[in-house]
């Protein structure tokens, strides 16, 4: 299991690697000059190139690319064209509100989802089932800006119960959360149902059944742990994207968290801080898929057994073909 | 005394547009201690009988039209939910046909074992953890694999496993639903054998499905042989195997290879089961039938019984069939 978390911690530096030549490259090919949108359109041609000369711009892509490599290597990942600090400061000034944030979505569209998803499968065709169906549908389809908008249209504007924007305490929270909630909550209730639905046709089911075991204890302790997978890959998923800012949401209500941040710095052309976002972006989703799957492999032993190191394989086929004891 | 019982009984699959007669007025009885050995083709009918006393069947589409299944005394159809998870896995228990699939693959076989302990006897967890150890053994597998996975075993194991669930409350009446089908043949004896040997040791009577008449001869007291629903032929070891009377059954005999004759063909029965959507208005085994006449297409059999204990549902038994048997 050690080894198997080593190798893909290895395996993160490639990913990274392309990652940041990708955002590097798309940076360089992208018009528009940061001297220019810092010094602003009345600066004179003879400033603007001298602030290109001392931020590096003049250099050529590869010498551009190896300052930002061997910088970030060092934890530097440069210095704000807008605020003047560190982007390693600026973005872990942020981090802890987006990772609320994504924490938060996660838990209201798995408090939503799963049991939603869990009833529809176990009472499919149901007045039930059907109605969670078509609020899963509406889920997925609402688009999140418009939600969000009709959301504080709703609850700020006319019954004023809630904070429009901002994020500085719970009742900031909740209409973010919702937001977000109902769009992940649906995906997650869909991959629930159907991934019941598979398992609950499966013959160790009705063996439980046959054991005399009650219809919660079989959904809760055969069913649910076999559907779990597909479940979790989702909210994973969902988990991974949300560490990375909801950058609709966060503008539309106002979250400083690193999705506002990086769509300031890309219309400000603040390359240091677009970089540095993106190579922490794939660094959380790298982290957070390296977790989920280490997760699988405590739901499903068959995984375990596959993470485990060459040698123990064998020994463990091995036993298997004598009949003995895996030890 | 017969521990089991079951009377007329008819089981549907209700579809959108067709109606599956998957049993149709099936009539079986098993005394305390018998093994009783129902035998058919794929799809005659045999899981959903079983399925049917344990009260499995799914619903929807499944629907018990009709009959009675006297377990001990007590007609199981009328009992609740709640009663009938007390009397499967402890008086009733089930082993399923295919060892791969019936086993939960995220729990340890332990666990799978003692939860049926747990849920029937108030016993602390380390007395059904030790009870689990004791049933793994008896079914020949080391005790100290009982905290590994089913991925761990082998197909034969597994069965061995699901074996020792099912016995793990010493219950009362065990269906096996095709239990060596899925094996090897070499694994087929030993499971065979152990089967045997565990009844023995623990007075279950057994109900056997299977297509299989030599495992049938092997450890069964009586023989019911089924076909599209119905139970065509049923008597006790002798009366299927030396005095065979229904022209189903000795076209199953005739169809197996023998070791003693040489042949180049096997001799299959012509033709295949009906539809069970669209069953034959007289008997349903008629269009497959040797010894077919004009009423077997019109009305369906009657049981007939044509020595004590030996019943057959075929009109060459009735005593107004005379034409019938001339054909013949």
């Amino acid at each position: 299991m050690h080894k198997y978390i080593f190798k893909r911690v290895l395996m993160m530096i490639p990913v990274l690697l392309g990652v940041s030549l990708i955002i590097f490259t798309l940076l360089y090919i992208t018009p528009g000059d940061p001297a220019r949108q810092i010094l602003g359109p009345d600066a004179s041609p003879e400033a603007v190139e001298a602030l290109r000369e001392e931020l590096g711009l003049n250099d050529s892509f590869g010498v551009r690319y190896a300052n930002f490599v061997i910088g970030a290597l060092h934890g530097d990942l440069g210095i704000s064209y807008t605020t003047r600090l560190p982007v390693a400061t600026e973005i872990f000034s942020r981090f802890p509100t987006t990772f609320v944030y994504a924490l938060l979505c996660t838990i209201v569209s798995m408090i939503i989802g799963i049991p939603l998803g869990i009833i529809s499968a176990t009472k499919q065709y149901s007045i039930f089932d059907n109605a969670a169906t078509t609020f899963a549908l509406l889920g997925v389809s609402m688009p999140t800006f418009w939600l969000g908008l009709m959301l504080i249209l709703l609850f700020s504007v006319r019954l004023d119960w809630l904070p429009a924007s901002g994020f500085y305490g719970p009742q900031y929270w909740i209409l973010p959360a919702m937001t977000i909630g109902m769009n992940s909550s649906a995906y997650i209730m869909r991959m629930t149902r159907s991934s019941m639905l598979e398992v609950i046709r499966q013959d160790y089911i009705r063996t439980a059944r046959a054991k005399g075991q009650t219809e919660y204890k079989i959904v809760v302790k055969h069913a649910l742990k076999n559907a779990l997978i597909p479940i979790i890959t989702v909210v994973g998923i969902n988990f991974g994207r949300s560490l990375g800012g909801a950058i609709v949401t966060e503008q539309i209500f106002a979250i400083p968290g690193l999705g506002k941040m990086m769509v300031e710095a890309i219309s400000a052309r603040n390359y240091p801080v677009v970089q540095g976002g993106v190579l922490f972006i794939a660094v959380a989703t790298s982290v957070v898929n390296l977790l989920v799957d280490i997760l699988y492999a405590y739901i499903d032993p068959r995984l375990s057994s596959q993470y485990q190191s060459g040698k123990k394989k064998k020994a463990l086929q091995a036993s298997e073909v004598t009949g003995g004891t895996a030890k | 005394m017969k521990l089991l019982e079951i009377k007329d009984l008819t089981i549907h699959y209700v579809l959108d547009e067709d109606t599956v007669e998957a049993v149709n007025h099936i009539d079986l009885a098993l005394e305390k201690g018998e093994a009783l050995g129902l035998v058919g083709e794929t799809g005659a009918g045999k899981t959903t009988t079983a399925l049917g006393i344990l009260g499995l069947i799914p619903d929807p589409p499944g629907k018990v039209i009709s009959g009675e299944i006297i377990f001990e005394e007590e007609n199981l159809l009328t009992k609740s939910a709640g009663q009938m998870r007390k009397i499967r896995g402890e008086k009733i228990s089930m082993v399923f046909q295919d060892p791969m699939t019936a086993l939960n693959p995220v729990l340890t076989v332990g666990d799978q074992i003692s939860e049926v302990i747990k849920l029937h006897q108030n016993i602390p967890i380390a007395e059904a953890t030790a009870r689990a150890c004791q049933m793994l053994e008896m079914v020949g597998i080391p005790a100290e694999r009982i905290n590994e996975y089913p991925h761990q075993f082998s197909g034969g194991m597994k069965q061995r496993v699901v074996i020792a669930i099912a016995l793990a409350c010493n219950p009362t009446l065990l269906i096996a639903d095709e239990p060596t089908t899925a094996l090897d043949v070499t694994i087929q004896a030993q499971v065979i054998d152990m089967i045997r040997d565990l009844r023995a040791k623990i007075g279950t009577s057994m109900l056997l499905i299977t297509h299989d008449l030599g495992v049938v001869a092997d450890i069964c007291d009586k023989v019911a042989i089924i076909y599209a629903g119905e139970i065509v032929e049923y008597g006790n070891l002798t009366h299927i195997y030396n005095e065979t009377a229904h022209p189903y059954t000795k076209g199953l005999f005739g169809s197996l290879p023998r070791l003693d004759i040489m042949v180049n063909r096997l001799n299959p029965i012509p033709g295949i089961m009906p539809d069970p959507t669209d069953l034959p208005q007289g008997c349903s085994f008629a269009p497959r039938c040797l010894n077919k006449c004009d009423r077997c297409d019109i009305e369906p059999p009657q049981n007939h019984e044509i020595s004590p204990g030996h019943i057959v549902r075929c009109h060459l038994y009735a005593e107004d069939a005379d034409d019938c048997r001339e054909v013949k």
